[in-house]
């Protein structure tokens, strides 16, 4: 299974949402990184054919996905960022009606929808209403839909937004065991999320692909960009105003802090092994920080 | 005697025969090979269900499944509405009651077909084999086949009731198909943002323009003799009817483009 | 199985491949005494089971569905290879020149012995003596009435008698 996009482009009329995006992607776990508004939705909508590109073509094992249209979307399992559901439908009338719109038969429908509540243990909230569902129980629901129909292309757009530390280790799990012989894309906020499973890591920003590669070769462009200082506890708003603090550690009257910064920001300042939140903080902390 | 012999033999032989085949040298069975068989297998499965495309009727009618029930007790509610007036009104007033219902009939349906957006549903549905566009259609043909059951029902009571197939025409069929066709308009230019309250506003204000329109015809006998005459019908219902087709197609058209916000 | 596969179970086909693949496998072999040709007969076997599956009639028993299958690849196979069913003449021409029937390998006596009986007689001697079928399974995997298999087993059975008599088997 190959994707490939060839110079994708999203111009909106007041904004550039993807600008000219040349990516294969073949067999394995992609993490797309980046902060709100680098293009991530706008991308995977694309990749969805959800959304028409101003210019530039997606192929699918070579071939033009506006084309194969209904083959396309058949390979497809998508779960959006803003997920909708119908209120009044239980999760297991909502698995159905994706299934009978994914073109399953009714029999394969039950089979699968079983197995997959299983899998994300909804198994025993089946028959209860998607309204009376809490955050990453619905979240849940969702990954499950979007496997309905065993995808070669796994669509994954902000998956593990409301879900637990114990939930996002088994959705990690999950999304490795599944991802043996198909394309994942899975877009976060959440770095560790990815660290550990992604085959490789895609930074994104402002509608362009910054950075790619394997999480360890990544990580090792913040070499020599992290470093790790105790401070008074006094100063510390003096660095978190002046530099981009990563973490910050209390212990006693004085605080460790780990900076992202190009110099030695004080004295006594150790160079810390980087690590993929480093780095993300390097690239995005002006996007998160609203500046 | 002798066919017992022939049995005797026969497994004394059929022994010596199963001896001497299990001598042959099991052949080793290459692993790569049976491995490639189970992945061209999935490949062909998927490539089968491909193929395989479920009977359009099949697809529509599991869809009308998973409609909310509530559409059918409005229609359902209309029809029996429409007999009690039949019955108890005079020709008159029952006209004025056609004008009324003709715009209201298609509300619940087109308020069922939109609420993919209301939802938020039509993300997940757009990226599904059977996308949106194809829902919107399956939902459409339901609604359609629906409320022309409403509307046969209605105009065979309206005829037992003494009112003439122009006055059905006129005061209930061309208000209502010209009433989809604005409603249908409008869910196309607005999308998301035309449903709920939206479609009702819409539907009020239709009926006070019927009313407007045709209250004038109750009290004027030369247009009643025009719009009375077959040829005023011959033309004015096909074209109604073409209408709400091209209001239908373009909807439908809209689905595949993008109307997702920045 | 067959409906496990039919409703998309994604295991059912690797639980049909871990209990039918080396049976058939073998089974392509002992009929077309060929490793290459076994493989692929074995593949397609599968692969028609799969494309052929709204056909199947839920009353047979699957196994002898699935060897009939391998039956007609394996005819088809021969069809379109243009071997004819070595009898004892030819096979004595073969062994002694090896010519345009290279591929056939006979590499054991049992094979050279199968080879002897006609396409009929070898599926037959081979569905029952090396996998336990019964007549009436035979029957229904080469598709033809019970007295007909087991005349072809009779037949089979004494031309193997004496291909043993004469190698001096007994």
């Amino acid at each position: 299974m190959e994707l490939r996009l060839d110079r994708l482009t999203k111009q909106y009329k007041q904004k550039l949402a993807v600008d000219r995006i040349d990516l294969e992607l073949k067999c394995g776990v992609y993490g797309l990184l980046g902060a709100n508004g680098a293009g991530k939705t706008t991308l995977m909508r694309m990749i969805c054919d959800i959304q028409e590109p101003t210019s530039g073509e997606i192929f699918c094992n070579g071939q033009n996905i506006r084309e194969m249209g209904e083959e396309y979307r058949d390979l497809l399992g998508y779960l959006p960022q803003n997920f909708g559901y119908y209120p009044e439908f239980t999760a297991w009338k909502f698995l159905l009606y994706i299934a009978s719109l994914k073109g399953l038969g009714r029999e394969q429908a039950a089979v699968r929808a079983l197995y997959l509540l299983d899998m994300v243990g909804l198994a025993d909230q089946k028959k209860r209403k998607i309204k009376t569902f809490s955050g990453g129980m619905k979240q849940r629901l969702g990954i499950a839909q979007a496997m309905l129909n065993e995808p070669e292309i796994l669509i994954l757009d902000e998956p593990t937004a409301g879900l637990d530390p114990k939930e996002r280790v088994r959705f990690r799990n999950l999304i490795s065991s599944f991802s043996k012989d198909k394309i994942v894309l899975l877009s976060t906020h959440i770095v560790s999320d990815v660290e550990y499973i992604a085959d490789e890591i895609l930074v994104m920003k402002d509608g362009r692909l910054i950075h790619r590669g394997a999480p360890e070769v990544v990580t090792k462009e913040a070499k020599g960009l992290v470093w790790e200082c105790k401070v008074d506890s006094e100063d510390v708003d003096y660095y978190v105003e002046r530099y981009n603090v990563g973490n910050l550690k209390n212990i006693g009257e004085q605080t460790v802090l780990r900076i992202i910064s190009d110099a030695c920001p004080c004295e006594g300042a150790v160079e810390a092994d980087p690590t993929l939140e480093d780095l993300y903080l390097y690239y995005f902390s002006e996007e998160e920080s609203g500046r | 005697m002798k066919k017992n012999r022939e049995n005797v033999i026969d497994r004394k032989q059929a022994e010596k025969i199963r001896d001497f085949l299990k001598n042959a040298e099991q052949p080793d069975i290459d692993e790569k090979r049976k491995q490639q068989t189970l992945m061209l297998l999935r490949m062909e499965r998927k490539r089968l269900h491909l193929r395989s495309k479920k009977p359009y009727g099949q697809r529509v009618m599991e869809q009308a499944a998973y409609l909310s029930p509530v559409v059918w007790l409005i229609q359902g509610a209309l029809i029996l509405f429409m007999g009690y007036e039949f019955l108890v009104r005079e020709k008159e007033e029952i006209l004025i009651n056609l004008l009324f219902c003709a715009p209201i009939i298609g509300i619940a349906g087109f308020t069922e077909i939109m609420r993919s957006y209301r939802q938020n549903m039509w993300e997940l549905e757009q990226a599904c084999r059977y996308n949106l566009r194809q829902l919107m259609g399956m939902r459409l043909l339901i609604f359609g086949i629906t409320d022309s059951l409403v509307t046969c029902s209605v105009a065979v009571m309206g005829i037992g009731a003494g009112i003439h197939a122009w006055e059905l025409l006129f005061f209930f069929f061309i208000p209502q198909i010209l009433s989809d066709c604005v409603y249908l308009h409008l869910m196309a230019r607005f999308r998301r943002r035309f449903q709920g309250t939206a479609l009702i506003s819409a539907a009020v204000l239709m009926t006070l323009l019927w009313m407007v329109l045709l209250q004038d015809v109750l009290c004027n006998p030369e247009v009643i003799k025009r719009l009375a005459d077959p040829c005023a019908s011959a033309i004015i219902l096909p074209v109604s009817i073409g209408l709400l087709a091209m209001c239908c197609m373009r909807f439908l058209k809209g689905t595949e483009t993008e109307y997702c916000e920045a | 199985m067959i409906k496990r596969i039919k409703q998309g179970e994604t295991e059912a086909l690797d639980v049909l491949i871990e209990g039918h693949y080396d049976g058939i496998y073998r089974f392509c072999y002992y009929k077309l005494g060929d490793r290459e040709a076994a493989y692929d007969c074995a593949q397609e076997t599968f692969l028609n089971l799969l494309r052929y599956l709204d056909t199947y009639v839920e009353q047979k028993k699957f196994k002898a569905y699935l060897y009939r299958i391998a039956g007609n690849v394996c005819m088809d196979w021969f069809r379109k290879n243009s071997v004819q069913f070595a009898g004892e003449e030819l096979l004595e021409t073969i062994t002694k020149e090896d010519t345009e029937l290279k591929r056939v390998e006979l590499s054991d006596e049992v094979y050279r012995a199968l080879q002897i009986l006609s396409p009929a007689q070898r599926d037959v001697i081979i569905l029952h003596f090396l996998y336990d079928f019964k007549l009436r399974e035979i029957a229904q995997i080469t598709n033809v009435p019970m007295s007909t298999a087991k005349s072809w087993l009779k037949q089979g059975m004494d031309k193997l008698k004496n291909r043993m008599h004469a190698g001096g088997r007994h």
